[in-house]
């Protein structure tokens, strides 16, 4: 069953390459593993997004750039 | 037989006696002979030691030592040359002519000292060996693989990830370094398993620089190394010097059964999506298993992109001893 994604192997004893279409199980995983990359990237957003809310907030408060950065870094 | 009569010194008007011109002339210069033969006829009764003869036939120079005629042909006191068994001398003789030679056999044979005066043969080591000391003596041999070997190398072209497998469990540590890493679009990230596995076994703590600002980015019980901060970058699709993923990774003890394993490393690239373009990566890592690792996987985490290497990169792996 092909999925038309590869994978290339390389075998460090004999130096033997071997390229190979990703099996089901891999497929799965790839599924997951953008659900945990999405989640993870999702997750440093908000956090960013979270940093950059309190730095305007604090620019309001009339804190100057340097003094907003020796708070949050 | 009377013997020589030594050196007498004459005076003007002395007349000689017939013992005088025998015994303090004529026994005492060197007398003429066609051979040994004639001169044995002529001194027989007579020869007494000290005296000399000249023989024409051989054209040698002798003298009576009071036994026999003995040549002065070679009047140096050298009597022989001798070469002893550890002496790295050959060709040694007690008579005729020595031709002395270095006592080595064989093209490429070394000569060492084994003590006061003896030395020893050493016959040449094999190829890339070295020479060294064993026992307090030289001896060839082969040179320890050093620090680092070269496990493998890989140049990915529009590859959807790729697995170093079959890993040799001899070396202390790993070391993987990539560099020129690219990807074909900036939706996509690679990040690295161990032994392919994808449990929850990666707890990453990762501090990265994004611009002028200093981030944390933990990641416990990941499924790969750093979901946050792919180790092989994410969107990395420009292509700009500088703007490519490059890095290393260490990974400590990797084949030891009784522990989780350890790794560290440091990674670069520019996103280019994102807010904060160049990121520089700096991380630590636990992989909560305790198997030996024989297969480090780079994997697609997210997208369809590829990853391509510019110009002289490549992914290269090291077994450290």
């Amino acid at each position: 069953m092909g999925y038309g994604v590869m994978k290339t192997i390389i075998n460090c004893e004999t130096g033997e390459v071997i390229e190979r279409e990703l099996t089901a199980a891999e497929i799965k995983q790839q599924a997951a593993d953008e659900k945990e990359y999405a989640k993870a990237q999702k997750v440093e957003a908000d956090k960013l997004a979270a940093k950059q809310s309190a730095e305007a907030k604090l620019a309001a408060l009339g804190l100057t750039e340097e003094e907003v950065a020796s708070i949050l870094g | 037989m009377t013997a020589n009569a030594g050196y007498h010194l004459f005076n003007t008007g002395d007349v000689l006696t017939a013992a005088q011109v025998q015994y303090n002339l004529q026994n005492q210069t060197i007398m003429y002979f066609a051979t040994s033969a004639a001169r044995t006829a002529a001194l027989s009764g007579v020869v007494v030691e000290g005296m000399f003869s000249y023989l024409a036939d051989t054209n040698s120079t002798e003298y009576y030592d009071g036994a026999a005629w003995q040549s002065i042909a070679n009047p140096g006191d050298i009597t022989g040359i001798t070469t002893g068994g550890t002496s790295g001398l050959t060709g040694g003789v007690t008579s005729g002519t020595a031709d002395l030679k270095l006592a080595v056999t064989t093209n490429g044979d070394l000569l060492y000292g084994t003590g006061s005066g003896t030395v020893a043969r050493l016959g040449i080591g094999s190829s890339a060996q070295v020479l060294s000391v064993s026992g307090g003596i030289p001896a060839w041999s082969t040179p320890s693989s050093g620090g680092m070997t070269l496990i493998s190398t890989v140049v990915p072209s529009a590859s959807t990830g790729f697995s170093f497998s079959s890993i040799s469990g001899s070396y202390k540590h790993l070391l993987m370094t990539w560099d020129g890493i690219l990807h074909s679009n900036n939706s996509t990230a690679f990040d690295v398993r161990l032994n392919a596995n994808s449990g929850a076994n990666y707890n990453s703590m990762v501090y990265y620089g994004a611009n002028t600002t200093l981030t944390q980015a933990n990641a416990g019980g990941a499924s790969s190394y750093n979901p946050t901060v792919p180790v092989f970058g994410k969107n990395v699709a420009n292509a700009g010097f500088n703007n490519t993923n490059s890095g290393y990774l260490w990974l400590y003890d990797y084949a030891n059964t009784s522990y989780a394993k350890q790794c560290s490393g440091a990674w670069m690239f520019y996103d280019s999506s994102g807010a904060a373009h160049t990121q520089i990566w700096n991380s630590q890592m636990t992989f909560d298993i305790l198997t030996a690792i024989s297969s480090i996987d780079i994997t697609r985490l997210s997208g369809t992109g590829t990853m391509t290497i510019t110009t002289n990169g490549s992914v290269k792996l090291w077994g450290m001893a």
